[in-house]
């Protein structure tokens, strides 16, 4: 199962793909937990790729991809960007960074999704791939 | 987001509901925050109750407006934190920023 979705790198899409990928689960009846923490990963990751990645040109287009396959969900981001390294990327809970305005994006990522890993795009750009398996809501008590 | 501010024993209440996320409401809890600083306002209780979702940058405002609170001499304090905004808080480490309470009445007496 797969669905792709392109869309001009503007804020207000970000609702657009949360709403995408609330659909694309329906089948598998997600448990509110799951949907919660994947829409909030999928947001960072979208809102990563318009602000940092295109830095706020509307023009460029933010491409997400939603695989399922035996109760795993992965998600791609992927922009058209300058790229960065994410080892170099400072810990928010460090604490000289704790009370710094910005910051969190990425490492929230990787706490809402199972797996998080960058690529740097052919061409151009990163793309953001993130996992997380699935839990059947109608089966929790 | 919308709100809704309310003014209780010295404290400024201002209630928050829907997302607090990039482009809207992240800026709009910017606003209010300084608005509520500059009318002098020196104890502020941010009511979380009808949160649905925060993101990064709201929680940067969020801890943006704790810090200029705290410049000024003024006091931002949270409550009724739904329990997913409460794993946010603990996994970014920012519950051991903010004074947060279950109920208003609390929150309240704890401002002195």
């Amino acid at each position: 199962m797969q669905a792709t979705l392109c869309f001009g790198s503007q804020f207000e899409n970000i609702e657009i793909a949360e709403l995408a990928l609330e659909r694309f689960l329906e089948p598998w009846s997600p448990s509110a937990e799951d949907l919660f923490w994947v829409q909030s990963a999928l947001r960072e990751a979208v809102s990563n790729a318009i602000r940092h990645g295109h830095v706020g040109d509307p023009e460029q287009q933010v491409r997400v991809q939603f695989t399922g396959e035996n109760s795993v969900l992965t998600v791609t981001v992927a922009d058209r960007g300058m790229g960065f390294n994410p080892e170099t990327l400072p810990d928010p809970t460090d604490p000289d960074y704790l009370l710094k305005s910005h910051g969190r994006g990425i490492f929230c990522m990787k706490q809402f999704m199972d797996r998080v890993v960058f690529h740097p795009r052919e061409g151009g750009g990163t793309m953001v791939e993130m996992t997380r398996t699935i839990n059947d809501g109608n089966k929790e008590s | 987001m919308k709100q809704l501010i309310r003014d209780t024993g010295g404290v400024r209440i201002i209630s928050l509901s829907g997302k607090i996320t990039i482009g809207s409401g992240d800026v709009m809890l910017r606003e209010l925050i300084n608005q509520s600083l500059e009318s002098g306002h020196d104890k502020i209780l941010l009511e979380l109750g009808g949160v649905s979702a925060i993101d990064s940058s709201g929680i940067g405002e969020m801890v943006a407006s704790y810090t200029s609170a705290k410049n000024r001499g003024a006091q931002l304090k949270l409550v009724n934190l739904s329990r997913k905004i409460n794993d946010i808080l603990q996994v970014t480490q920012l519950i051991t920023v903010f004074d947060v309470f279950e109920t208003e009445e609390e929150a309240v007496q704890s401002f002195g």
